[in-house]
């Protein structure tokens, strides 16, 4: 029988998480935690598999995603390709990337009692593609109170330095530093260049850059103030592919009109109102078991049974 | 008292308008406008985006794209302020309003194109194919030219009264077509029995526009001049709109849908303000920004 939205029991129930106190230390310390095994294999293929289509300009729901680079026929044949909000566009999509237990885990992580959608993002980067600035992804939260993000970074192929790996640098989540709002793709200049002028600024004097590899369907979680970025793709014939699915704290609300910058929460923004609209950016998870009610008309969950 | 609002149409214009599915307005700019305005596409195709707002759809950036392909972005009001004065138009709305007899325009979505030269086709489409979401019904748009829109240069082109034709499925893209842009268009027009629809590429000075039905067909051909085409467009529906009911989520909402809130049909005027209404009604956030340079 399907649960009614309306008990709390049905909503957002998930199996208790198996993250130790030590892994949450190990991520405050480092500003990141490893964690094997998130998605099974056929669960890597069902996400795959839904890329093509929306590249393609095919979007299950008929509604178009948030951010969209590299798009067939518009841009080079090695380009990026990033897409944001597929949650609107795509429900099997949607059923991972709201999903309450990547929402629960990474509330645990930052210490919040609910966790709501703030951005989910796929990258993928075919051979020779170019190199993504380093960044933190705290910057493009700034119009939100509390400005802070967290991110599960997954995996949905082999990711080493040789498919254009992700790169942190552990403990610069600490790091008193400025960022900005800057194109990231393709950058001119040497990707790094932001990471050297905020190493600079915190008085860091040969700060570690770290490649993450993981196998398909493991994953990285990512405090948003962590710096990273990435090389570009030096394989021939390899394509890398990851799915990022990041949350704001639950209770989070707009900052003042004009705070911080808007990048695509201020989209959303209704007139007169700090609220951030459930229709728009739902709860997925919260510690007394409410979760958006529309989300359970809209897609199931993929990650709680 | 009855107020007595002058018609910014003559009866011989809205004829027309409705006979042909288009019609073609002058000078709706001033040189100093579109001068204005065009120098805001590099920046925001560049990804400079004034207002710290990123743009609905942002479709061709200089790092990524690919050289000589077009380029399109909507929602842009959000993101530059220049852009947001001449969108937020009362005259072009009231335009729009009285060409389809509504009471007031509500700005659904802008847009900026560019192709320069040997940007590919847009394949033709009816807009009503992805503006059908509302009621009441209807959508009417209007083009403007920031560049001289002429044939052989990528200018808007029109199947001339295809806006009586049956509404056809969605052409699903614009950019990246393998047959004729005109196919699908050529196929509505068998099925309306008409053999030979009269496709009409019109020579539009900068700053001049078109306002078309949503029905009509419309799109482009491939730019073979060395020359860059820009263009504005702003999409409009009743003042009155609403959302029709509908489930968890818009089918076929484009980017309009992903501004209904779930149990509420109202298109908030945060993201669709009312731009004209003939009581003198505006949405009130409009003119808390800059003046608007095309009414002063």
């Amino acid at each position: 029988m399907k649960p009614s939205p309306s008990e709390p029991a049905a909503l957002g129930q998930v199996p208790p998480l198996d993250i130790t106190p030590a892994q949450i230390e190990l991520f405050h310390q480092h500003g990141y935690l490893i964690f094997d095994n998130l998605l099974t294999p056929d669960q890597v293929t069902q996400i795959s598999e839904r890329f093509d289509p929306l590249f393609n300009t095919q979007f299950e729901t008929g509604i178009y995603p948030d951010e969209w680079y590299g798009r067939p026929g518009l841009s080079q044949p090695n380009a990026t390709q990033q897409m944001t909000g597929l949650w609107r566009c795509d429900r099997t999509l949607a059923s991972f990337t709201l999903s309450a237990k990547i929402a629960q885990i990474n509330a645990t992580l930052m210490g919040w009692g609910s966790a709501r959608y703030g951005f989910d993002t796929c990258w993928i980067k075919p051979p020779n593609a170019p190199a993504v600035y380093f960044h933190r992804n705290n910057t493009y939260t700034s119009c939100i109170a509390p400005p802070a993000t967290v991110t599960c970074w997954i995996a949905l192929s082999d990711v080493a330095l040789k498919t254009g790996s992700l790169e942190i640098v552990p403990g610069s989540h600490f790091w008193d530093c400025t960022d900005q709002v800057r194109f990231l793709h393709a950058p001119q200049e040497d990707y790094r260049t932001p990471l050297w002028q905020a190493a600079q600024a915190a008085g860091i004097q040969s700060p570690q850059i770290v490649p993450i590899v993981l196998p398909p369907g493991s994953a990285v979680f990512l405090h948003g103030n962590l710096w990273r970025g990435s090389g570009n793709n030096p394989s021939a014939t390899k394509t890398r592919r990851s799915l990022a699915i990041s949350s704001l704290a639950g209770h989070a609300k707009f900052q003042l009109p004009g705070v911080g910058n808007g990048y695509i929460f201020e989209r959303y923004r209704q007139q007169g109102s700090l609220d951030i609209a459930e229709s728009y950016y739902p709860i997925l998870w919260s510690q007394t078991g409410y979760r958006t009610p529309f989300l359970a008309d809209y897609c199931q969950d993929a990650l709680v049974g | 008292m009855e107020t007595i609002i002058k018609s910014p149409l003559s009866t011989e214009q809205i004829g027309q308008f409705h006979h042909d599915g288009f019609l073609v307005v002058e000078n709706l700019l001033a040189p100093d406008v579109v001068a204005g305005l065009v120098e805001r596409f590099d920046p925001l195709f560049a990804g400079e985006f004034e207002t710290g707002v990123y743009p609905d759809e942002w479709h061709w950036n200089p790092y990524l794209g690919k050289p000589g392909a077009a380029g399109q972005m909507t929602g842009v009001w959000k993101c530059d302020r220049t852009l947001f004065s001449a969108m937020m138009s009362p005259k072009i709305a009231q335009m729009a309003a009285t060409l389809e007899g509504w009471n007031g325009a509500r700005l659904l979505a802008d847009g900026i194109w560019q192709k320069p030269g040997g940007a590919k086709e847009t394949t033709l489409h009816q807009d009503s194919m992805y503006i059908n979401y509302h009621t009441p019904p209807g959508v009417i748009t209007c083009w403007i030219a920031l560049s001289h829109a002429v044939a052989g240069a990528s200018t808007i082109e029109y199947a001339r009264g295809s806006h009586r034709w049956q509404l056809s499925e969605a052409v699903p893209e614009f950019h990246n077509q393998n047959k004729s842009y005109r196919s699908e268009m050529e196929q509505a027009a068998r099925q309306a029995g008409v053999d030979s629809p009269e496709v009409v590429q019109l020579s539009l000075a900068p700053g001049s526009g078109v306002f078309h039905h949503g029905n009509t067909w419309h799109g482009s051909g491939p730019n073979t001049l060395d020359v860059v085409r820009r263009s504005m467009v702003l999409a409009y529906v009743p003042a009155a709109a609403r959302f029709k009911p509908f489930g968890s989520y818009v089918p076929g909402g484009y980017i309009a849908g992903k501004y209904r809130r779930h149990g509420d049909d109202t298109m908030d005027e945060s993201f669709f303000p009312i731009t004209w209404r003939e009581d003198g009604y505006r949405t009130p956030f409009l003119d808390s920004r800059p003046a608007n340079s095309l009414d002063q």
